[in-house]
């Protein structure tokens, strides 16, 4: 997988997706807010990433990732808040995020809107050693 | 007596561009699938509604109300469908890792329109052990979007409050009930 630059594949997916030439510089730009794009768009941008590098990204990947090893009880309340357990699993992937701002306020739909390219850009990487580790054993 | 009311415990809600959608899925054939919807062309949508495209029994057998998986059921539009499974995830307050567990809710209409989800595996088993309730879905479609709304309800009984027993009394006046008469002078 060394062969593959995977900042620039998934940049030219975010920029396909986004219909535009123009590669998105700033890796911090969030996919959602920053970007306009919505779910359905994230699903595209997976699919792309996997058309030019061997790498399996399924969705429930994505989703699974972000919570890591933390219980359901331990990621969010009842309410869907994500307590601070979950908050520290999120911060390891997306370390931009403020936990002083987010204690408490966070809700489990708008963790998607809050990933950046640049974290995108890390758990692909991740995911792709991981591939590229299964394919060798 | 007592009224049931449905106490509404939460609301999801999801939008999505229909267009956007099926390009993706015809793009992409793996999309269709892993978003639990099937990809049918629009001009054979009458022909979709047909009931050999009904859901197999069997997997209904797996659905989280029976009662809600009629032999009536028809296939909604797939990008309302999928709308729907976002409002219901959301409203259900699943945690993140089962937030793209689409193909574990089905999602059909009624002939008279009615919408009606059924779950299995992982989402029906976080459904039945933390946000037990009946979830009623609508969608509209504005200025080329569909929007579902998700509403997760509980049904509680109105009850009076229950008359003190032995137990919620003070020991004194818990015995007096159990053995005889209060004497009002003890207290």
């Amino acid at each position: 997988m060394a062969q593959y630059d995977i900042a620039q594949v998934v940049r030219d997916a975010v920029a396909g997706t986004l219909g535009t030439a123009e590669l998105p510089s700033d890796l911090s730009a969030t996919l959602v807010d920053d970007l306009g794009l919505e779910s359905i768009d994230l699903l595209d941008i997976l699919f792309r990433i996997e058309c030019q590098i061997p790498v399996r990204l399924p969705m429930n990947w994505l989703s699974e990732v972000l919570q890591g090893e933390v219980s359901d009880v331990d990621f969010c309340t009842e309410r869907g808040v994500v307590t601070d357990r979950g908050l520290r699993r999120l911060c390891e992937l997306m370390p931009q995020l403020d936990p002083a701002r987010w204690s408490g306020r966070l809700r489990v739909e708008h963790i998607p809107s809050l990933v950046t390219v640049g974290n995108l850009v890390d758990m692909v990487r991740v995911r792709a050693g991981a591939d590229e580790a299964s394919s060798v054993v | 007596m007592f009224e049931r009311e449905p106490t509404i415990l939460r609301v999801g809600a999801y939008s999505v561009d229909p267009a956007r959608f099926a390009d993706i899925v015809s793009r992409y054939p793996g999309a269709g699938p892993m978003l639990g919807v099937e990809p049918r062309d629009p001009e054979n949508r009458a022909e979709a509604a047909d009931p050999a495209d009904r859901a197999d029994p069997a997997d209904q057998a797996d659905a989280a109300d029976p009662a809600d998986t009629a032999d009536s059921a028809k296939p909604a539009d797939p990008a309302a469908e999928w709308a729907v499974k976002q409002a219901v995830l959301r409203a259900l307050g699943a945690p993140i890792r089962l937030r793209a567990r689409w193909p574990e809710i089905e999602v059909s209409r009624d002939p008279d329109g009615r919408w009606r989800v059924t779950s299995r595996g992982p989402v029906r088993q976080f459904h039945e052990a933390h946000t037990l309730g009946h979830v009623d879905v609508s969608v509209s479609e504005t200025d080329g979007r569909i929007t579902a709304f998700a509403v997760l309800t509980r049904d509680v009984t109105s009850v009076p409050e229950p008359l003190p027993g032995p137990a919620d009394l003070p020991d004194r006046v818990a015995s007096a009930v159990v053995n005889g008469p209060i004497d009002p002078t003890e207290y």
